[in-house]
């Protein structure tokens, strides 16, 4: 054991391990930033340059730029209202608010902290008690798969306050967009229109590109075509040294970081769902049960933790039933299967027997990749946070060409950016008629996971809705789900009789 | 005046555009290559298929001189990849490595907008891989013959993975079921991770997926491999017989090869060809097969094409029986 350890700190704290692992990072870092470019893509891209390396140094490489990527996603969400990643879509809901407050910088130290304590928490679970967390990936069949996404799906309602009956009409949209291509579960094609680009679906990230960052650019098109304000100047105010994260502001989101840890491992371990649905399900339990759930939406600090927090911890969870299992968790992991393959080292039971000390090495390279993105991305926040500083015309230009190169660059295909362009016409034609996107991506997230494993559910059963009920896990899910609704809707219902209560109170007061 | 300079205009861009197609088409073989090679792989990055391209083209390049690059056109099932090579310009600088699925099985379930057989030219077969079907070793299940018995005795149960609907392996599954005279219950995943993941989980009774995909769990004896869809035992299994063997005549596999873009003129596709030879004899790339679990399967163009051939109107008849 003692000679494992010694073995593993030896081959990750080499020279060339360093020196790829912070490379990785800050290769990571970038390319989670840029928005179109995934963590998926930047490891792939990185496996044949680590094909002649010993294990531990081409690891320390590619998990250093799967944390860095996961946590670089956050900034650009936060300082320019853009996502780098499809994991850092839930940052969207408070990291821009707090920007337009000139608290930007506030907010990426959060994300960067909140990120650091999440992936070193899902690290240690991965060291600790993999191979007890694995049995829960395994547990996880069609109905509870199933399960699990109509909780997920439950939280529209969380992500659309005031505009419930809007929030659950752009949730049905995903939903439909969400049907084109193959369908998996009987290999049929379905609303292509003939369009071969279409049989594999809507691609995501183009998809999310055009709805987030474009709608944006157009709104703030139409603002300046209206008013013709003069746009050389800053789109909001920098934040100043006053707007620091302080030792109060770590105190109150202390819990909020840890719950949302928890959230992102278990999410990440169950093979198939990945950071994006780990962060919004973590920003629907911080708003859930926060005190002061009205401040939500509109920049809220304990926002930004959840989300950061849970989708970094979804890398160390990911890798649980990667390494003890051989069975990815999610689609970066997926990815470095082939790489373990290529070194010889087949994941599952028999590589902690066969390999010890170099997945000790792996281990440690993993807690390292976290350590380096801490540094790095607290570096880089200086000069980040000076972004907003921009005048909003150059700033614009900016975004529009990074989102065009990056949906061209995830498949070197002319379609998806015409994809990036209609979603970003979409967007910007629902966020004018007041329709909240988030239920919309969260929808066609979710809506593979959903639709695919009820059917394989019905038929495991032989078309027995009973499956779902009968089943430990998925009858736990499909119960909390149905007393969150009806809480919901119950507070839901409180609050705006009390509303429309005052405001009779009001008009009578005002009158006399 | 006007008009006619804009006139003038266009018809130099135009013949200008013209020439730009022509001329490279006139300029082949004899010094080939001149400049960089692009392969076209129709997966992601980081999958099987990207992988071997990877390590292919670092030997082509030395062969050749040249560099020889991967681009990925994911999506389709490999499709977008295809149209894609089929589009290309027909001068030995775009070629695909591909594998069966896109070739022999995608284009005959839908209009996948190319023809396998009549829009490319075949240039080298590159490796291959076996099939498995596998039970979770819990089950006590340990020979193919007991499997079959259970499911005849209950089929609404005997639940089989696949990783993916209307994949090579469902067909394969379709043809041995129907030798059988059984009918189960298809259960699809995406992907032969997932497939393995829930036969692990005991979630479905079996699963077939491709023996490099299954044969760690098998080591393991996290579950029993019952049979392999071979002609012959896979020297990695030698325990494990074949389909043929328990009587039933099913004998596929996957394989992935190089194709290029219809008219590529043949001295080209020799000296390619030629170079993928090269490459698959460096001792780095065998044992980078080994350790993937894939076959080195080397054949020249003519038997791709029939081989090819023969797979496609295989696939295409069982396409059309099960009405996939």
């Amino acid at each position: 054991m003692i000679e494992n350890i010694l073995y593993g700190l030896s081959f990750a704290f080499s020279l060339s391990a360093i020196f790829a692992n912070i490379v990785g990072v800050a290769l990571g870092i970038t390319f989670g930033a840029l928005p179109g470019l995934t963590s998926t893509m930047g490891v792939a891209l990185l496996i044949p340059l680590t094909f002649g390396m010993e294990p531990v140094i081409a690891f320390s490489a590619l998990l250093g730029m799967y944390i860095g990527s996961v946590y670089g996603g956050s900034l650009t969400a936060i300082m320019i209202n853009t996502p780098g990643t499809p994991a850092a879509v839930a940052t969207l809901l408070e990291g821009p608010g707090l920007t337009a407050k000139g608290q930007g910088r506030k907010a990426m130290e959060m994300a960067t902290i909140a990120s650091f304590v999440g992936g070193f928490f899902s690290c240690m679970a991965l060291t600790l008690v993999a191979p007890q967390l694995a049995k829960v990936a395994l547990s996880f069949g069609p109905p509870e798969y199933f399960a699990i996404s109509l909780f997920g799906l439950s939280i529209v309602i969380g992500l659309s306050t005031n505009e419930l009956l809007k929030g659950v009409i752009a949730a049905l949209l995903g939903l439909l967009i969400a049907t084109i291509g193959i369908d998996s579960v009987s290999g049929t094609v379905r609303n292509t229109f003939g369009i071969p680009e279409l049989l594999s679906g809507v691609s995501l990230v183009p998809a999310l590109v055009g709805l987030f960052a474009i709608s944006q650019v157009l709104l703030k098109l139409e603002e300046w075509v209206e008013t013709r304000v003069e746009t050389y100047s800053p789109t909001v105010p920098i934040s100043g040294e006053k707007d620091r994260l302080t030792l109060k502001d770590m105190h109150n989101n202390f819990w909020t970081i840890i719950r949302s840890s928890v959230i992102g491992t278990f999410v990440g371990l169950i093979p198939a769902t990945g950071g994006g649905t780990a962060s919004f399900i973590a920003y629907n339990e911080t708003k859930r049960t926060s005190k002061e759930p009205e401040k939500f939406g509109s920049g809220h600090l304990p926002g930004v933790a959840a989300t950061e927090a849970a989708n970094n911890a979804t890398t160390g969870g990911a890798l649980i039933p990667l390494l003890t299992l051989g069975i990815p968790g999610d689609m970066v992991t997926a990815v470095m299967l082939g790489a373990l393959m290529i070194q010889g080292l087949a994941p599952g039971p028999l590589l902690f027997r066969d390999n010890m000390p170099i997945i000790t090495g792996i281990f440690i390279a993993l807690m390292l990749a976290n350590v380096f993105m801490l540094i790095l991305g607290f570096n880089s926040l200086r000069f980040l946070s000076k972004i907003v500083a921009l005048p909003t015309g150059l700033l614009l230009s900016f975004v529009s060409v990074l989102c065009l190169l990056g949906s061209y660059a995830m498949a070197n295909s002319g379609f998806d950016v015409l994809v990036m362009v209609c979603f970003g016409a979409i967007g910007y034609i629902l966020t004018r008629c007041g329709f909240p996107l988030a239920p919309l991506l969260l929808a066609m997230i979710l809506s593979p996971l959903l639709e695919s494993n009820f059917r394989r559910s019905m038929i495991m059963s032989q078309q027995d809705f009973s499956i779902f009920f009968t089943r430990p896990i998925s009858l736990v899910i499909i119960i909390i789900t149905i007393l969150f609704l009806t809480k919901t809707i119950w507070d839901e219902t409180r609050r705006r009789l009390k509303k429309a209560r005052s405001e009779n109170i009001n008009k009578v007061s005002s009158i006399s | 005046m006007k008009k006619i300079r804009i006139v003038k205009n266009v018809f130099m861009v135009v013949s200008m555009f013209i020439f730009s197609i022509v001329i490279p088409i006139s300029a082949i073989a004899g010094d080939y290559p001149k400049r960089p090679i692009t392969i076209i792989v129709p997966y992601s990055a980081g999958g099987s298929t990207d992988i071997q391209a990877r390590m292919i083209a670092a030997h082509m390049k030395t062969k050749l001189g040249q560099p020889v690059n991967v681009i990925n056109k994911p999506g389709g099932g490999g499709a977008i990849g295809m149209v894609a090579a089929k589009a290309a310009r027909p001068d030995g600088y775009t070629i695909i490595l591909t594998a069966s699925g896109p070739v022999s099985v995608t284009p005959f379930r839908t209009n996948a907008g190319f023809d396998p057989l009549k829009d490319y030219e075949f240039m080298a077969q590159l490796s291959s891989n076996d099939f498995s079907l596998n039970v979770n070793s819990k089950s006590g299940i340990t020979t193919f013959k007991e499997w079959a018995e259970i499911a005849t005795k209950d089929p609404a149960k005997a639940t089989y993975a696949t990783p993916g609907a209307g994949l090579q392996i469902h067909l394969v599954m379709l043809e041995l079921l129907e030798k059988m005279n059984l009918d189960l219950p298809h259960v699809p995943f995406n992907g032969a991770s997932e497939a393995i993941g829930q036969l692990l989980g005991e979630h479905v009774f079996s699963a077939m997926v491709a023996l490099p995909d299954s044969i760690t769990q098998y080591e393991a004896g996290a579950i029993n491999t019952l049979a392999v869809a071979s002609d012959k035992r896979h020297p990695n299994v030698p325990n494990v017989p074949t389909i043929k063997e328990q009587g039933y005549d099913v004998v596929a596999g996957g394989w992935f090869a190089f194709m290029a873009p219809k008219g590529t003129p043949k001295p080209i596709i020799e000296k390619l060809n030629s170079s993928i030879a090269y490459a698959l004899e460096q001792q780095d790339v065998i044992d980078r097969y080994k350790k993937l679990g894939l076959d080195i399967n080397f054949t020249n163009p003519e038997a791709l094409k029939t081989f090819v051939t023969n797979q496609c109107n295989k696939h295409s008849a069982i396409v059309k029986k099960f009405g996939l």
